[in-house]
């Protein structure tokens, strides 16, 4: 069937949900582009990912949201090209979404629970935020249960478990305060859901992975840490517009001098870039208007493990060094330990020329014109003399 | 002949001796005496080729490592011009990584050569593994906090030195592990990739890595300072041309009067002694 709209397709099809809410086949087929490329898929692949979306009924998915400040929902729903968030949200049959959805109190729990009862297998899970563990997780509860419980009746049942954040990755900045958040990954045993690092993350790249899901019936290639290689497979150092800055040794050496107001490398500010895997500078943020470093500040390196532990000081090159109840840097350690050897070799010299000053004094020419050491006082008194020595050797 | 110079050979089986020899070798060596019948000056071929060839390209890797490698954590210098095209950084980090390498193979051949090398250069007299090693080892200490008027004499290093060379030597091979994470997770291709799957094994990841490598440079200056004090200090209190010894190979010491060629400090088995032998070259 060929609609007004030019989609092929049939009823009840992604298309078709696509035509209605007036999305022309030319916009379709950008965003099949964009995630083409986003995937770093060769241009060959756009085809196929146009017939595979095109064949598809509407995936369900569930967004949860636990221990969080809503951001990659805002990351979601901010960004417009190309009308990603909207096509995301098309695409997608967002039965269970706590900040976007229609539906409230029992009815949305319904919703939940219809999905995870009657499409086991068959759905997406996306979660967002930490899951508290502390206290049996009842810091956070929806509906009178726990994230924790909610968390692992969800998405053990799923098709596929994504964590969108840093939160839901690793626990993120609230994994280091009193509820002991954590990711997804700790908490559920027997999944591995694909991580989408980041704080936010970017939804061009959720947008790629489900399309992903969608076209090849399979998760992209993960790296060690879960998170999907065509996204996090390279440095943002390597992928940085101010990296000829880099290279040639201008660097901003200060807010706003002048090596900041002509776009230098950011390297002596703290940036993280060299220490971080993401697409960032390709991706971009607001409509693929900018990044952090094209505006001016390091990269804080929020793609990365742990990143709120791990990557600060954020305006310093490397972490401190935490010792007990101590917070200091390495140089002040190098330091240190240069200036502690260095003294005590100079301390060590000045006793070195006393005891030879003092030799000095106590030597006397034996009568053979050998020099002798008159018997020093205490234990060494009655040391043997040379020629005793000598005899000494040839017994 | 060692050995057999010393009765109750060595002091494990006479501990109560120590105190003795050494002392009696010590006056020797106090007394400056270098007439017959006391230490005379000789030609010991100590430190083969390929020790000094190592040493002396570590000193320079090092030196060439810690200033290019202070300029990339904190870049000091300014390119000349901000507008003609520059690649400070770049040429800085390619010498960097280039001297890298070298003090990485030099590094290997040195290990290589505590299997191969003469007695001296060994591990086993190295790296102190047994009580009379030890027992050397407790002397030199004394004579360091002046419990003692001269060092141990020794024809090769002092155990003390040795200990030191050994974790000196951990913290190289940290530092070649180290650079060579870093390296790799620049490069991230090949075998290289495997590297950086090391990195989500560490707690603080590439970060920990980066300041570590960073931290164990320190070290290396502060070892740097001590072992070029040591060296002139047991150079003028031994009289043994240890200084020298390093551009030559030769020490100015007779080996059988030393703690380890008598076997006090119990040389390694089945090496035979060097000293002056046939494999010297002619000095
Ligand atoms: S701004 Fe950051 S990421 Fe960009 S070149 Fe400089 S150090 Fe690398």
């Amino acid at each position: 069937m060929v609609d007004g709209t030019g989609f092929p397709g049939g009823a009840g099809t992604l298309v078709e949900a696509l035509a209605a809410r007036g999305v022309s086949r030319r916009r379709f087929l950008q965003f099949c582009s964009a995630m083409t490329a986003a995937l770093a898929l060769p241009k060959s692949y756009t085809p196929r990912i146009v017939a595979a979306l095109s064949q598809q009924t509407r995936p369900t998915v569930v967004w949860l949201e636990f221990q969080d400040c809503a951001g990659n929902t805002e990351s979601l729903l901010r960004s417009s090209h190309p009308d990603v968030a909207q096509l995301v949200i098309e695409i997608l049959s967002l039965n269970y979404h706590e900040t976007i959805m229609a539906a409230a109190g029992k009815q949305a729990e319904q919703n939940l629970d219809d999905v995870v009862t009657t499409l086991p297998g068959q759905y997406v899970a996306i979660v967002e935020g930490s899951i508290p563990t502390a206290e049996n997780g009842v810091y956070c509860t929806i509906a009178g249960r726990t994230a924790l419980d909610i968390v692992n009746r969800v998405t053990k049942s799923a098709a596929v478990t994504i964590a969108v954040g840093d939160c839901a990755w690793d626990g993120g900045f609230v994994s280091l305060g009193p509820t002991q958040g954590k990711g997804v990954g700790q908490v559920v045993s027997g999944v591995s859901p694909i991580n989408m690092g980041g704080c936010p993350h970017n939804s061009v790249n959720l947008a790629a992975v489900i399309v992903h899901y969608l076209t090849f019936k399979s998760a992209p290639a993960l790296d060690q840490f879960g998170r999907p290689l065509f996204a996090y497979g390279h440095l943002i150092h390597d992928q940085c517009e101010r990296r000829s800055h880099f290279d040639a040794g201008r660097f901003v050496e200060q807010w706003g001098d002048e090596g900041a107001r002509n776009g230098w490398c950011l390297y002596k500010m703290g940036c993280k870039g060299p220490a971080t895997n993401y697409n960032c500078s390709i991706a971009r943020w607001n409509d693929e208007t900018n990044w952090p470093i094209g505006a001016g500040h390091g990269c804080i390196g929020c793609a990365a493990p742990a990143f709120w532990a791990q990557m600060s000081p954020f305006y310093s090159r490397l972490p401190n060094v935490q010792m007990i109840g101590v917070d200091t840097t390495a140089q002040t350690i190098g330091l240190v330990a240069i200036g502690g050897v260095a003294a005590l070799t100079a301390v060590h010299g000045v006793g070195v020329i006393a005891r030879m000053q003092r030799n000095r004094r106590r030597a006397k020419v034996a009568a053979d014109g050998t020099v002798v050491l008159e018997p020093p006082p205490g234990p060494d008194a009655g040391a043997g003399t040379p020629g005793g020595a000598a005899a000494g050797g040839t017994n | 002949m060692a050995g057999t110079t010393i009765p109750a050979d060595d002091g494990a089986a006479a501990p109560a001796k120590r105190p003795d020899w050494l002392r009696r070798r010590l006056d020797v060596l106090e007394s400056s005496e270098e007439a017959e019948g006391g230490i005379g000056p000789g030609a010991v071929y100590v430190w083969e080729l390929p020790v000094r060839i190592t040493h002396w390209a570590i000193v320079i890797t090092i030196v060439i490592l810690a200033v290019t490698g202070a300029y990339i954590h904190g870049p000091f210098l300014v390119p000349s011009s901000p507008i003609e095209a520059s690649t400070q950084m770049a040429s800085i980090r390619f010498i960097h990584e280039l001297s890298a390498i070298v003090f990485t193979v030099a590094i290997g051949l040195r290990f290589y050569w505590g299997f191969v090398g003469n007695r001296y250069a060994n591990w086993r007299a190295i790296i102190p593994h047994n009580r009379a090693q030890l027992r050397c080892l407790a002397e030199m200490g004394r004579y360091y906090v002046f419990l003692r008027r001269v060092p141990v004499p020794m024809t090769g290093h002092n155990l003390l030195a040795g200990l030191a060379y050994t974790v000196v030597s951990l913290i190289l091979f940290f530092q070649v592990a180290t650079g060579m994470i870093l390296f790799g997770w620049i490069i991230n291709v090949g075998p290289a990739a495997w590297l950086t799957t090391i990195v989500a094994w560490i707690p603080g990841n590439i970060q920990t890595v980066r300041m570590l490598h960073y931290l164990a440079t320190f070290l290396f200056i502060a070892f740097m300072i001590h072992h070029v004090y040591s060296a002139i200090l047991v150079d003028i209190e031994e009289r043994n041309g240890v200084m020298t010894s390093i551009f030559t190979g030769f020490k100015n010491i007779r080996a059988d009067s030393t703690a380890d060629d008598l076997g006090l400090c119990n040389p390694p088995q089945g090496i035979e002694p060097t000293a002056g032998g046939a494999d010297a070259p002619k000095a």
